[in-house]
């Protein structure tokens, strides 16, 4: 890397702190600095620009080493860019090591992207028409997504969001998709233990971490979603299909407002600067389904008891392609996970699901609503008909069958192979604790017998409809319950 | 109106002591002893000064503060010229230096001096966050490199 001296020759101009608020500096001199160039002082820190105002400049410093007035600053002739390889992949990437690793302030790096740029060229944008798996029963058949999609992820703290996100990253990284876990200013304890489970899980290979903790500096806390955007974008342009989880954007927003509070801007709503808008949508805009590969974004944001309707979380509800909701009464009514289906929205994802999994979705969605309106109902004490006991307890059987541990990773064809034969009254009268037993053990069996997955495969594939797999499915009754441990058919058989 | 203080100004050194003064002096005017004021501008300020600020305060007729504020107002508002120079310079040096940035300028301007050995000759200068390199060891070390290269 150059040195200040260097810099300085190169560009002849040079600036002096004036004053230092945090990690903003304001410089006099360098006449000819332009908005987002870097700046480098003489201390060899590195900074670049916020604001250019007549008689002075307003530089964010990326580095938590103190400033004194009256430092010598020039400038860099370039804008922010970030080295990407193939390299990175199997890595974390904290914020402390963004100068040496990351940025590039070479002049003839190949792979050295803009951090931050418009994603102007439309005619390279394609339909979303992959569905994008999760591994989630619910969220898979109910509120489905599609490769390329925006999707918010909001939730209460606690409710078992980054759960969900591990397991769509557990799921897309055995697919093979580049999966990209950005966590904005997160306890640094956190961030080792996910980047040890992941490690566990033997799906490094295919992951990056991109990370900063809580007492970073702000000015590193605000880049990491763009850090992870634009290696984003590097394997995408390889064609690939990339998974990018933003976690979360209502912290990324709280650093950006102490930002420009300190800059003097002018507080809007909660007090957050008038642009918070434009850096976010500006950010996800630069996600979703292209010709070469695409982006897949979950960013997250946090709600404050089951609010929606927060600032932050209405503007990236606006700015995403719908939303999953982890829903604080679910959760303590018990329920993993606890995305409420009914305040969830999926926009683009409907039309990546096939026609069988969409007629399986809407049976399941009708199932809930009934469930869920005979149990206001029963409030009352009222008599139930049989017909109405017996949707009761299918509701609950839907239930259980949409309740997931947190390490199960249920693909999307024995799903719907389970919902179906739950239907059929596979599991009438038998005891829930053992019908959510031989689900993962058909579960478990799809995973690890490739005869069986071959099975359920072939299934699928050639039922059209939800009546034709029901046939389908009852036809095969007994090959499917062959895999149960201590099948009861098999029992019965015996006895 | 400029005053003629400003005119005896040639380094940012005698700005920042005229500006100690005119501070001192302000905080005369609120003090309650009687002829603080006078006595400030007669004990604690230099002769020649205190002697144009009689003048102005008399000719212009304008209040103390305000005078005092525009002067100190005009005085933040010349620019700097920043040089970097291998030697100490004599106020000779310093008058020749001042004449000749404010030919070549065409306005009032400070010069900053700071004394660096190791810059063996020429000067470094800042203007208006320009940066010019004509230093003796800049043109020193590029000639030895260009000799070390050509011959080894």
């Amino acid at each position: 890397m150059k040195t200040f001296k260097d810099y300085l020759d190169q560009t002849q101009e040079i600036g002096f702190v004036d004053q230092i608020m945090e990690s903003i500096i304001y410089v006099h001199g360098l006449p000819q600095l332009h908005p987002g160039e870097m700046v480098i002082l003489e201390t060899g820190e590195i900074g670049y620009t916020i604001a250019v105002h007549p008689n002075y400049v307003e530089i964010l410093l990326l580095s938590s080493e103190r400033v004194e007035i009256g430092t010598r600053v020039t400038r860099m002739q370039s804008n922010l860019k970030v080295k990407v390889d193939d390299k990175l992949l199997g890595t974390t990437i904290h914020s402390q090591d963004f100068q040496k690793t990351i940025f590039n302030f070479e002049d003839d790096v190949q792979n050295a992207r803009l951090l931050d740029h418009f994603q102007s060229d439309f005619s390279q944008r394609a339909k979303v028409v992959d569905q994008f798996e999760t591994g989630v029963t619910i969220v898979d058949l109910l509120i489905p997504l599609g490769k390329g999609q925006r999707e918010l992820v909001i939730g209460d703290r606690k409710t078992g969001k980054s759960n969900f996100l591990f397991q769509t990253i557990r799921t897309q990284a055995r697919k093979g998709c580049i999966c990209i876990y950005a966590a904005i200013a997160k306890p640094q304890l956190e961030v080792q233990r996910v980047v040890d489970e992941l490690k566990a899980d033997g799906i490094m290979d295919k992951l990056i971490v991109v990370s900063s903790y809580a007492g970073d500096r702000a000015g590193l806390v605000v880049l990491v979603p763009y850090i992870a955007m634009t290696i984003a974008e590097y394997f995408r342009d390889q064609g690939k299909d990339v998974l990018l989880v933003l976690d979360d954007l209502t912290t990324h927003a709280r650093y950006y407002r102490e930002i420009m509070l300190l800059a003097k801007r002018f507080p809007g709503r909660s007090s957050y600067p008038g642009d918070i808008f434009y850096l976010h949508s500006r950010l996800l805009e630069r996600a979703g389904k292209f010709k070469t590969g695409s982006i897949t974004c979950l960013p997250v944001a946090q709600s404050v008891m089951g609010d929606l309707s927060g600032y932050i979380q209405s503007n990236i509800m606006s700015m995403t392609d719908g939303h999953i909701f982890f829903d604080t009464d679910y959760f303590d009514q018990g329920r993993r996970p606890a995305i409420n289906p009914f305040l969830s929205v999926t926009r683009v994802g409907n039309q990546t699901q096939m026609p069988l999994a969409k007629d399986v979705g809407h049976a399941l969605r009708s199932l809930l609503i009934s469930y869920e309106k005979i149990k206001q109902f029963r409030h009352f004490q009222t008599e139930l008909s049989e017909s109405i006991r017996q949707t009761f307890d299918m509701g609950n059987r839907a239930i259980v069958f949409l309740a997931q541990q947190l390490n199960l990773i249920i693909p999307l064809n024995i799903n719907l192979v389970l919902y179906t034969a739950l239907l059929a009254d596979f599991w009438r009268n038998i005891p829930m604790d053992q019908m959510r037993k031989e689900m993962n053990d058909l579960i478990e069996s799809y995973r690890d017998t490739p005869d069986f997955q071959k099975t359920i495969d072939d299934i699928i594939a050639k039922a059209t409809t939800f009546e034709i797999l029901t046939e389908q499915v009852r036809q095969n009754q007994e090959m499917i319950f062959s895999h149960v441990k201590n099948s009861r058919l098999k029992t019965e058989a015996t006895v | 109106m400029s005053s003629d203080l400003l005119t005896t100004l040639q380094t940012t050194a005698d700005r920042d002591l005229l500006r100690t003064e005119l501070g001192l002096l302000k905080d005369a005017l609120f003090k309650t002893k009687a002829n603080s004021f006078a006595d400030t501008l007669k004990r604690e300020v230099r002769a020649s000064v205190a002697t144009v600020i009689e003048r102005e305060l008399r000719t212009q007729e304008a209040q103390s503060e305000k005078y005092l504020t525009d002067v100190l107002s005009q005085m933040n508002s010349i620019p700097v010229l920043e040089l970097n120079i291998a030697f100490q310079p004599t106020q000779s040096n310093i008058e020749q230096f001042s004449t000749q940035a404010v030919t070549m300028i065409g306005t009032p301007v400070l010069l900053k001096l700071t004394v660096q050995p190791e810059v063996i000759g020429g000067a470094v200068v800042i203007w208006n966050g320009h940066y010019h390199d004509a230093s003796l060891k800049t043109k020193f070390v590029e000639k030895l490199e260009k000799v070390l290269h050509e011959n080894f």
